[in-house]
């Protein structure tokens, strides 16, 4: 599968071989103007609202500023690193063993299982959560089925393993990938050198992965501290819990403000931490002239591996895959009629594509500029584009409410600025891939076209989309299926009667009824299936 | 000629991140003719083509094609206005269209088909206009490159490194090739390439260039047995130098006898002398004796010593048969003289 996000590919651009070389893609042209118009463009509906935000804060007055600094307020921040710290751990322990497992051993079925291993990351973490609560306690399936009681799962506790479940995939696919790519002669040199295996796996493969652990451990903590569904199902009060509290329950939403504006500065310290410890570590690119040869496994090695593997799908797929459906069944049962929340589905659909549609159009001219037009501008550009993905959607969600209460007027709530938004959080996922596809494109292709007397925008349109589509499609199918799980942010903005499967799920689920959020959660899994089966068939010609 | 040129570039300059690519660039290429631009690596010539192409500006200078000024004077035309063909190390042909539809692709108008089925017929890929390019072998992707180039008719070619993916014998093949299809076309061209070999055979006129300029241009045979200096004679091929003395007379004494010059030096001089101007001639009672030998079939290479202990290699056909050991008297049919310094 395609890494879900920029980081993960940050691919160096080949380096230039100084003025005489024969690689001739030195010192470009200037990029065409419109491009730039198009990429300042996409930043705007993000850049605007959160400036906004600050101003607005920064004008607070002295008491409502104040919360920052009570005891309450140091109370989350240290409960949301907590819950950070523990999910992020624990996501790079279960993501680098689960890669090293599928990409190293020989356990019967090593691509099924990387196959299955990843596909968490398709169920939102609400309802891994969800599913969590009612297998556990008293009253919960384990304890039906079985008659044993397993302790209710929910707290920190419950956050820190449905989080972890849910996330770890972001490590597994990133460090996979790194290990497929680092070269074998290494280790056999090390091995050769006398070190034991374990010693190899600490001193010459793991210095390697740390960039790729780096990329997955950032998502998995910027994902963990935005995470808003999960943790209030487990009434955890982080950072997003608090924050929507504040803005739902309260006429002045001005401390709502306050407080998202402290999460935005945690993200960002978040990526300039990552950025600084990753130093100047070097980027393995080039592919070994041969694969690793796997490790042999003994019998016991296998089932420990299979069952450690088989718990993780366990617990992210089956599981909750099986709470949706003893409750839809134990629904009918009663004669609750099952029904779909069409309306919901419809609304999903919609949102999901358009905002697919658009991402993969802004992609385009951020990805060129990357690629094609190299320079601190379009470096900053794309650290925009990632830094955008990584706000907490509900920090993004408040500050486009403020803006557009304020200055869009009759927007405020439609479909447009809902749309514009989801394409502008996930944009990072399409433009992963698209510059992925991008960087395989050979610029001579490009010129060529442009020495044939078309202009750029012809050649564009002719030769690099056609030549980038795969990339773009693989982009566009992530953003479709991140936005069908997306809460937050929906939750906030979406039009009067606008309704989504997250959302139905999130409020069918808040007021007990668990047979309409389990089947609103279904028919989310089964349409988010479609895009992961393309995802995952084209996983063989995207190089993570 | 009284004609416009095809090309002419003044004074380019290029400098990236202080490292100069061009450095008083200059070159003309008539109508018709086929220029190969020849330098070792790292001498600007791929910097200098794409300034031509247009793919990269200049610091300064001025290039025209035709009679119309494309950069310089403030004046900056892109590359898809410049009339330039250009055929690609790679060749970067479309991956995702066909062969025809590659070729049709800078064509405006009507009548493209034919245009298309003429410029395939020219290259010899007569009947391949359905395949795709990943189908094609490398000579054949490089006859496409040709004709998508040679299509829009344009004032001339730029070839870079054309033969540099292909292997040896098929190099051979498409060098002949190349030359037969732009000579039919009636098309100018100009090639970058870091191959004496290549460039001497392929083209009209060798422009040798170094540390970004041009430093020598005229026909094969001028550059190669002429050469300005003794950079440019080693770059060339294969050379001898001895240490001589010229007097005012015109006449040179060397290591290797005396000989008359027409050389305008007078005292120290470097004397150039390729493998092939020394003839050595079996002779029991020569004072040089054969000490080496590498034998190519078709010609050989022999290392010979000299009374004085030097040496100098010499370049004789299959004949006559010499061995290690064998004596010889030395005659030189031609040099070139340098002054010293």
């Amino acid at each position: 599968m395609t890494s879900p996000v920029a980081p993960a590919v940050r691919v160096r651009g080949v380096p230039s071989t100084g003025p005489g070389g024969t690689s001739a893609h030195r010192s470009p042209r200037r990029a065409p103007w419109w491009l730039w118009v198009a990429a300042a463009v996409v930043l705007i509906p993000i850049a605007l609202p959160i400036g906004a935000l600050v101003v607005r804060v920064a004008g607070a007055s002295d008491e409502t500023l104040s919360i920052l600094f009570d005891a309450r307020t140091f109370e989350l921040l240290v409960r949301s690193a907590l819950l950070t710290t523990l999910v992020t751990a624990a996501a790079i322990v279960v993501g680098v063993g689960a890669a090293w497992i599928t990409v190293r051993t020989d356990l019967p079925g090593r691509s099924l299982w990387g196959v299955l291993v990843a596909l968490p990351l398709v169920v939102p973490s609400y309802v891994i959560a969800l599913s969590f609560l009612s297998a556990s306690g008293p009253r919960g399936l384990f304890a039906r089925i079985t008659g044993t009681t397993l302790p209710v799962l929910d707290g920190l506790a419950g956050a820190w393993l449905a989080l972890t479940i849910s996330t770890f995939p972001y490590v597994f696919l990133i460090v996979a990938a790194a290990l497929r790519r680092i070269d074998p002669a290494l280790e056999d040199a090390a091995r050769g050198l006398g070190a034991p295996p374990l010693r190899v796996f600490r001193t010459v493969t793991l210095p390697q992965l740390r960039p790729a652990i780096g990329a997955g451990a950032l998502l998995v903590a910027l994902y963990t501290l935005s995470d808003f569904g999960a943790v209030s199902l487990m009434r955890f009060d982080a950072f997003t819990r608090v924050i929507y509290a504040q803005y739902a329950g309260r006429l002045d939403r001005t401390p709502a403000a306050v407080l998202s504006v402290a999460l935005i500065v945690i993200a960002l310290a978040i990526i300039w931490g990552e950025e600084r410890t990753r130093g100047s570590a070097a980027y393995f690119s080039h592919r070994p002239n041969r694969p690793a040869l796997p490790r042999h496994l003994s019998s016991a090695g296998r089932a420990a591996a299979a069952c450690a593997l088989g718990l993780i799908v366990i617990t992210g797929l089956v599981l909750p895959v099986a709470v949706l459906i003893s409750w839809v069944a134990e629904g009918s049962a009663l004669g609750e009629g099952v029904t779909i929340n069409w309306a919901a589905v419809g609304g999903s659909l919609l949102g999901s594509s358009l905002a697919a549609i658009v991402a993969m159009v802004a992609a385009v001219p951020v990805a060129v500029l990357a690629v094609r037009y190299r320079s601190r501008v379009s470096g900053w550009l794309e650290r925009s584009v990632f830094v955008a993905f990584s706000l907490p959607h509900i920090t993004v969600a408040i500050a486009v409410v403020f803006f557009s209460v304020r200055y869009l007027g009759p927007f405020y709530q439609s479909l447009v600025v809902l749309v514009v938004v989801y394409a502008s959080v996930f944009l990072a996922q399409a433009t992963g891939s698209t510059k992925a596809s991008m960087l395989q494109v050979d610029p001579a292709v490009e010129e060529a076209s442009r020495g044939l007397g078309r202009g750029p925008w012809t050649t564009l349109k002719r030769i690099t989309i056609p030549l980038i589509r795969p990339g773009l499609l693989a982009g566009g199918a992530l953003v479709f299926l991140t936005t069908m799980k997306e809460l937050p942010a929906t939750l906030l903005l979406r039009p009067t009667g606008f309704d989504t499967l997250a959302v139905d799920i999130w409020s069918a689920a808040n007021e007990l009824l668990y047979t309409e959020a389990a089947a609103s959660a279904l028919v989310l899994l089964v349409i988010s299936a479609v895009p992961m089966y393309f995802l995952v068939l084209r996983q063989k010609d995207v190089p993570v | 000629m009284s004609q416009t040129p095809a090309i002419a570039c003044r004074g380019l300059n290029k400098t990236y991140e202080g490292v100069v690519a061009l450095d008083g660039f200059d070159l003309t290429v008539e109508r018709g003719a086929i220029v190969s631009l020849l330098g070792p690596s790292g001498c600007g010539k791929t910097t200098a083509l794409r300034a031509v192409a247009g793919f990269e500006a200049a610091d300064a200078g001025t290039v025209s094609v035709g009679d119309r000024i494309v950069f310089g004077e403030g004046i900056d035309v892109s590359p898809d206005k410049r009339r330039v063909g250009m055929v690609f190390q790679e060749y970067a042909l479309f991956p995702h269209m066909t062969v025809a539809r590659n070729i049709a692709y800078g064509l405006d108008g009507r009548d493209t088909t034919s245009r298309v089925d003429d410029v395939l017929d020219l290259v010899g890929l007569t009947g391949f206009g359905g395949r795709m390019p990943n189908e094609l072998s490398g000579g054949e992707q490089q006859r496409v490159a040709l004709a998508r180039a040679l299509a829009p008719e344009p004032e001339i070619v730029l070839l870079d490194e054309p033969f540099s993916n292909l292997d040896a014998p098929q190099r051979d093949r498409m060098r002949r090739e190349v030359r037969r299809i732009l000579v039919d076309a009636a098309a100018t061209a100009l090639f970058v390439t870091h191959d004496q070999e290549e460039a001497l055979a392929i083209a009209d006129t060798v422009a040798v260039m170094r540390d970004g300029a041009v430093v020598q241009s005229g026909t094969p045979s001028d550059v190669y047995s002429r050469p300005a200096d003794p950079w440019i004679a080693s770059f060339l091929g294969d050379s001898v130098f001895l240490d001589g003395t010229a007097d005012a007379a015109g006449t040179v004494t060397t290591s290797l006898g005396r000989f008359s010059l027409d050389s305008d030096e007078a005292g120290p001089v470097r004397v150039m002398i390729r493998p092939e101007w020394i003839i050595p001639k079996p002779d029991a009672a020569g004072d040089s004796v054969v000490v080496g030998r590498e034998y190519f079939g078709h010609d050989q290479m022999l290392l010979i010593e000299r009374p004085d202990g030097s040496t100098v290699t010499c370049r004789v056909g299959a004949r006559p048969h010499l061995r290690t050991g064998d004596r010889v008297s030395l005659s030189i049919d031609e040099a070139v003289v340098y002054p010293v310094g």
